[in-house]
């Protein structure tokens, strides 16, 4: 890591151990020493002597609640995520390179799609992955899709894009590519609506935050170099769905990888904060249909916490005057990336989770509201409830006619 | 009434060292401390295993002895050292000739001194001044005086040694032919004056050495030199950084377990203020801007404490007048010298020749006993050095990892079976409770402090404001007296304080708030505090 | 984004105010930099004074004539101190405060200390109903909540006091991981059934004990399983605090948040102001680190930052300053003159703070700053160990600034 880049924040701890009374995992796993001791005391004591704390570093999230709840501004999940990374404590295994790979394992079964999804199903396959990977049998692994967002964009989309006056760049993320579609198509209704043309970016990787969090770290330098290249080239602001990859590519990519992102960070932004800034500012004007009414629960996942931006998702679905928008306490659902899909860690994942659980079936809404395709597959293998990304839920609720008009689009 | 071969004064390092030598040569030793082991300047320096390399230039013959004794702890002493390895850097503003005298000057003495490319330098030590121009790699390495000292008075316990710390030597006895025989001690326990018997007394008071001569008759010149120091909350240099130019202050980089330090001053004040040293504002501005200069990031480096020590340093004993002062040791026979039978001073030295000084302290008072007994300290490894790298196997906890990095073997004393025990006292540094309630039990700990020196609780980043309380909750316990635990809780804070407020800025100050918030805001301590200053309460069990 | 007023700082002050701001319809942001002071808060407020009999009026007029108390007046304090508690009771937080003067409570060495206001369960005593038998329970191996330091500290007040320490199975499998047996992690095992068999072994060690006290471990989110195991007990009990965290003050801080949520407050956590825009003499906008592409503007602005502690004041080697805004300060001397050797003694520090005018507006290059007020910890004047006002200035200056600003704006509709 550069020397510029070098973060000294472990110095500011005063050991006040509000962040281990706000972490999701100690509060569940006696085994987890917690936050201040695996990050800042643990930090002091590795100028040292490398190995210490190192067994515990994997009891991690990286959910960032700690470094939210830190008074002294210490980067505590960072900390941890570095040392993690460092201590090679968590060597990946063919699990971890399944699990982590997200982009090339997508682009392996779209093709075959229609045989893979049913057999990911079966028990006999969940049975297997649990016996020889180490993947617990209760987790479903997330459909993929017929055709990848990609080519449905050069096949259907490419043109139409183009004619747009005013142009804005998007990255994807595996999940919209692989899995989910229709939130990529959902945020170029809302955005063609307000007079934007939806461009990808030259090359488009992972963002790289499974490799980080099982250990990859030459992978996901790789990939954030390609990734940061495709950005600067693209020269202005590039949009997003998910929180998870924005705060990677904002954050984790200089702190945790130590690559410097600077000038284009503040260019990385979400495709919500950025409609409902020029909603905030006059620039567009947004219109919905009539008899869109439904009662929506919104999850904070851990990241749009960290980031603070879901102050911007929750001010837009309160425009939506059918909406009957319910803030959840924010709190982690325990999937945390690839975590809870481990075997291992599937027991801790749910116990985590229990408390948005309960909060989500008190609320009994329609849908769950989370930026978070992670928080997604949890929360509705475990709550039964339908979880959407607020970008579906304002391409749905929206008229798209009337908001064309308004924003004087023909 | 026990009679003693032997009565050490004095619990810093050459009394301990004295006290295991005489031990292991089959004496019967009492060592006398007015406090605790360590609270001279024994505990108040910077804890560098010195090559020898500083003083090659100035004087040969000690820096000699200091290669000979630095080579000798890292075997018998492994679990005291750490063997960094030391950088002697020329600085732009520094003359790269001196670099010349400097290694010669080194190799004469037998220091295995080498020039190294300046690049190889940063290589070695990334923290290092990167506008360095020369560098010269010593065999420097860390020492912890503390650990030294309370390890050398253990092994002298276990070797039949009778250790009493807390009781201050008021006067000698004289018998009718003026021979000493013994002396009248203080008990700062329960404050009564008590009788020791011995056929030799040996003066081992450090800086506090003069005055004990002066109550047996002898005069002893010591010229007190204040030195002060900073200590970093964390480790920023693995090896020790040193200037390559004449000794002058501030020129010494140190790592010391978890934290670094930068040192020394050096300032002649008089005897008596040398209960009461104190790190001036001027000098925490010197010792701040010169650390800089070694390693720029220090300058981003919270500042955890300052403290002074005073070096006992002697004038040669032809020059009553005090003119020529040597920083080599001097052994004091005072039957021959003044007439006064029965009486040894050792003193002047250094912490790194502590064990020569013991060797020539105790073949004197052997000549004295008439036993032949050869001194075999510098071969017998220190209890808890033997066998210390299998030791290291059986650390599989961090607290454990951390303890055997202060306890070595000697961690197969500390209970962990249980969860009371591996529960953590002080989280900065890694101190279990069943770490404290071994300071307490094997090491003679009677207050926070004496725990905090036998096992680095409350020396991390908080300075207490975590583990004060539990460890008063610990010697409480040990004790049965809850009262006085919380005297001593409320004067350990006060302790703290005196090393912080001089440099409390950024976050000490937060740090400093914090505490203060929980002490007396939400607990009320100050209810507790008693105005003693530098004594802390002493709590034993009552017998 | 705009809003009515912005709360930079999410403590007791910046909360306080915010619900009172709420409360009367305004759109209020909070921006909180990390969890505050609260989270080590003993579960009670003081006001002022050593003792019990003085009454808050005379108090008062003993204090130094720079203490912020004084820009509010003898008259608005009263009122505030009521005002307090009816905020305290929206929010479901139930407290013990006498308007006219302070009760005991017990402090973590079995001190009794004077205090204005405590949450209900935790341990609040008039001179006249101290108990005289006490029993002292805690778990086994906490070690941050010392019984034999309570009991011996109640015994000095001629309380006749014994300790116990018990434990139940699911404290014990916390166990696994020592290192962190602190309060807020035994408060999240202690619930339900737990806390039935935690009652049934104090209960097993009673004597002719009148009273039992205990750690204040229960009930991180609400006071359920505080009440839960006072129930269960076969003597009357109450709560006292531990060292850090404190889990009835982690409550205090989550109770009062979501009472400012549930008024329509936007309560942003984790993000740190790093600048104020300042245009003809008033705050126009702030920025944040998380949001700095972003700014955010009100009518009003709000310091309640705290002290040194939260970084609402900071000091270096030369200088004390306010961070964000380097808003004109109060203070005396160099370093050297800023700390007392004492550790105890009067320490010039913690009285350093912001300049206000009488309405608590902000200065700034000797300006007032017409929309900004500072409150809390970080008024200069305030010393919050001595007067002692822990928690009171807080509360009482964040509310004080709420009603100048309600008051102004319907004045101005008028």
């Amino acid at each position: 890591m550069s020397k510029k880049m070098k973060d000294n924040s472990f110095q500011e701890c005063i050991k006040c151990t509000v962040c281990t009374a706000y972490c999701p995992m100690a509060a569940v796993n006696p085994c987890y020493i917690g936050p201040k001791q695996a990050g800042p005391d643990g930090e002091r004591y590795r100028l040292k002597d490398k190995k210490f704390y190192d067994y515990a570093l994997k009891y991690c999230l990286n959910c960032k609640r700690c470094e939210v709840a830190c008074p002294s501004g210490v980067k505590i999940g960072d900390i941890i995520a570095r040392a993690k990374l460092a201590s090679g404590e968590c060597k990946p295994g063919l699990r971890e390179m399944i699990l982590a790979n997200t982009d090339i394992m997508g682009s392996l079964a779209v093709p075959f799609s229609p045989i893979i999804n049913p057999v990911l199903k079966w028990d006999i396959s969940k049975k297997m992955m649990d016996g020889v990977l180490g993947i617990d049998h209760h987790r479903e692994f997330p459909t993929y899709a017929k055709e990848t967002f990609e080519s449905w964009y050069k096949r259907k989309a490419a043109k139409t894009q183009k004619k747009f006056d005013k142009k804005i760049y998007y990255f994807h993320g595996c999940y919209a590519n692989y899995n989910y579609p229709k939130l990529s198509q959902d945020l170029i209704k809302v955005l063609n609506a307000c007079g934007y043309g939806v461009q990808l970016l030259d090359k488009e990787k992972c963002c790289g935050v499974a490799l980080i969090s099982n250990g990859m770290q030459k992978q996901a330098t790789r990939q954030a170099k390609t990734n940061l290249r495709s950005i600067r080239k693209a020269g202005s602001v590039v949009l997003t769905t998910s929180s998870t990859c924005t705060m990677t590519m904002r954050d984790e990519y200089p702190h945790i990888l130590g690559l410097d992102n600077s000038d284009v960070r503040d260019k990385i932004q979400m495709a919500l904060k950025f409609i409902f800034e020029k909603v905030d500012a006059g620039e567009i004007k947004l219109a919905f249909k009539k008899d869109y009414q439904k009662k929506i629960a919104y999850h904070t996942a851990c990241h749009m916490e960290r980031l603070g931006w879901w102050i911007y998702s929750t001010q837009l679905l309160k425009m939506i005057p059918g909406v009957q928008l319910e803030i959840l306490e924010s709190s982690c659902c325990g999937i945390a990336g690839t975590f809870g899909f481990k075997k291992e860690n599937y027991e801790f994942s749910q116990s985590i989770g229990s408390k948005l659980f309960d909060n989500i079936r008190y609320a009994n809404p329609d849908y769950v509201a989370t930026e978070c395709e992670t928080c997604k597959w949890q929360i509705e293998m475990s709550t039964g409830f339908q979880v959407m990304n607020p970008i579906c839920i304002l391409a749905d609720a929206l008229d798209v006619e009337e908001t064309q008009r308004l924003n004087q689009i023909r | 009434m026990k009679h003693y071969d032997v009565i050490i004064i004095g619990g810093g390092i050459t009394g301990a060292g004295c006290a295991r030598d005489c031990a292991l040569r089959g004496l019967k030793v009492l060592l006398l401390e007015r406090f605790d082991l360590t609270n001279g300047a024994t505990g108040r320096n910077h804890g560098l295993l010195h090559s020898g390399a500083r003083y090659a230039v100035t004087d040969a013959e000690a820096a000699a002895e200091c290669i000979r004794e630095n080579m000798t702890l890292r075997k018998i002493a492994a679990h005291c050292v750490e063997e960094t390895e030391g950088l002697f850097i020329t600085l732009p503003e520094d003359d790269l000739n001196y670099q010349k005298k400097f290694i010669e000057s080194c190799r004469n003495a037998g220091i295995n001194a080498e020039a190294i490319d300046p690049k190889d330098a940063i290589r070695m030590e990334p923290s290092v001044n990167p506008s360095l121009i020369g560098a010269v790699k010593v065999p420097d390495g860390a020492v912890d005086p503390f650990r030294l000292t309370i390890y050398n008075a253990y092994d002298a316990q276990l070797h039949g040694a009778e250790v009493l710390t807390y009781h201050e030597v008021t006067s000698f006895i004289k018998d009718d032919s003026g021979r000493i025989v013994g002396v009248k001690a203080l008990s700062h326990i329960d404050k009564k004056e008590k009788e020791f018997y011995a056929t030799i007394t040996v003066n081992a008071g450090g800086i506090w050495g003069s005055l004990l001569a002066k109550k047996a008759g002898a005069t002893v010149n010591m010229f007190p030199a204040k030195g002060a120091l900073l200590i970093f909350g964390h480790r920023v240099n693995n090896v020790v950084i040193n200037r390559c130019r004449k000794p002058a202050d501030a020129d010494i980089l140190v790592p010391g377990d978890t934290i670094c330090l930068i040192g020394t001053t050096s300032t002649r004040i008089p005897i008596e203020e040398c209960d009461h040293v104190r790190v001036t504002p001027e000098e925490a501005d010197l010792l701040y801007n010169e650390s800089i200069k070694l390693a720029p990031s220090l300058a981003q480096t919270r500042i955890l404490r300052g403290y002074a020590g005073v070096r006992p340093l002697v004038a040669s004993d032809d020059d009553p007048s005090g003119r020529s002062i040597s920083r080599g040791i001097v052994c004091l026979d005072h039957e021959t010298r003044d007439g006064i039978p029965g009486l040894i001073t050792i003193t002047g030295g250094k912490l790194m020749t502590y064990r020569l000084m013991a060797e020539m302290a105790t073949d004197m008072v052997c000549q004295k006993l008439g036993n032949t007994q050869k001194c075999t300290t510098a071969t017998t490894p220190l209890v808890g050095s033997e066998s210390i790298k299998d030791s290291a196997k059986k650390a599989d906890r961090s607290s454990q990892k951390a303890a055997w990095g202060r306890h070595g073997s000697n961690i197969s004393q500390i209970a962990h079976d249980n969860a009371f025990d591996n529960a953590l006292a002080c989280e900065c540094e890694v101190v279990s409770v069943g770490e404290v309630n071994y300071s307490i039990d094997k090491l003679g700990a009677k207050n926070i402090v004496n725990v905090r020196r036998r096992t680095r609780l409350g020396m991390g980043t908080c300075q207490g404001e975590v583990c004060a309380c539990r460890a008063a909750g610990l010697i409480a316990k040990a004790n049965g007296c809850a009262d006085k635990a919380k005297e001593d809780l409320a004067s350990f804070l006060q302790e703290r304080w005196k090393g912080m407020y001089p440099v409390t800025w950024g976050n000490t100050v937060r740090e400093a708030q914090f505490t203060s918030y929980i002490y007396q805001g939400l607990c009320g301590v100050d209810a507790y505090y008693k105005n003693n200053q530098d004594e802390h309460p002493v709590l034993e069990k009552e017998k | 984004m705009r809003y009515d007023t912005i709360i930079i700082g999410g403590g007791l002050s910046g909360l306080c105010c915010g619900i009172a701001l709420a409360e009367s319809g305004k759109k209020c942001l909070i921006i909180s930099q990390g969890q505050s002071t609260l989270n080590f808060s003993s579960g009670s407020l003081e006001f002022a004074g050593n003792d019990t009999e003085t009454s808050f009026e005379t108090l008062l007029a003993q204090l130094p004539e720079n203490h912020p108390y004084h820009k509010i007046g003898e008259q608005a304090l009263f009122m505030l101190r009521a005002q307090a508690a009816g905020l305290f009771e929206r929010a479901g937080i139930e407290m013990h405060a006498d308007i006219r003067h302070n009760h005991w409570r017990v402090t973590p060495m079995g001190l009794l200390k004077a205090t204005w206001m405590s949450m209900d369960e935790m341990a609040h005593f008039e001179e006249e109903n101290l108990p005289k038998k006490v029993l002292v329970a805690g778990i086994k191996g906490f070690l941050d909540f010392n019984v034999d330091f309570v009991a011996s500290g109640l015994a000095s007040k001629g309380i006749q006091a014994r300790s116990c320490e018990v434990s139940v199975a699911e404290i014990e499998q916390l166990r696994e991981n020592a290192s962190e047996f602190r309060s807020a992690n035994l408060a999240r095992v202690l619930e339900g059934y737990a806390i039935d068999r935690l009652a049934e072994a104090i209960n097993a060690q009673l004597k002719d004990e009148e009273y039992i006290l205990l750690p204040a471990i229960f009930g991180l989110e609400n006071a359920t399983p505080a009440y839960r195991i006072l129930s269960k007990l076969d003597r009357p009990a109450a709560f006292v605090p531990t060292m850090s965290p404190s889990v009835p003050g982690i409550r205090l801080q989550q109770l009062l948040k979501k009472r400012f949520q549930a008024l329509g407050g936007t309560f942003i956590s984790g993000d740190s102001v790093i600048s104020a825009e300042v245009q003809n003499g008033k705050v126009m906008s702030v920025t944040s680190e998380r949001h700095s592409d972003s700014k955010f503007s009100a009518d009003k602005f709000i310091f309640a930052c705290g002290s040194f502690f939260s970084t609402g004041l900071r000091a270096s080697k030369e200088r004390i300053y306010e961070p964000i805004a380097n808003l004109d300060m109060e203070y005396k001397g160099e370093h050297g003159d800023w700390f007392n050797p004492n550790i105890y003694g009067e320490q010039p520090y913690m009285s350093f703070g912001v300049k206000t005018d009488n309405q608590f507006h902000v200065y700034l290059k000797d300006e007032v700053l017409k929309n900004a007020y500072a409150t809390g910890q970080m008024l200069a004047g305030n010393s919050p160990l001595k007067t002692p006002c822990m928690g009171g200035i807080s509360a009482i200056s964040g509310l004080h600034v709420a009603n100048l600003i309600i008051n102004e704006q319907e004045d101005e509709r008028q």
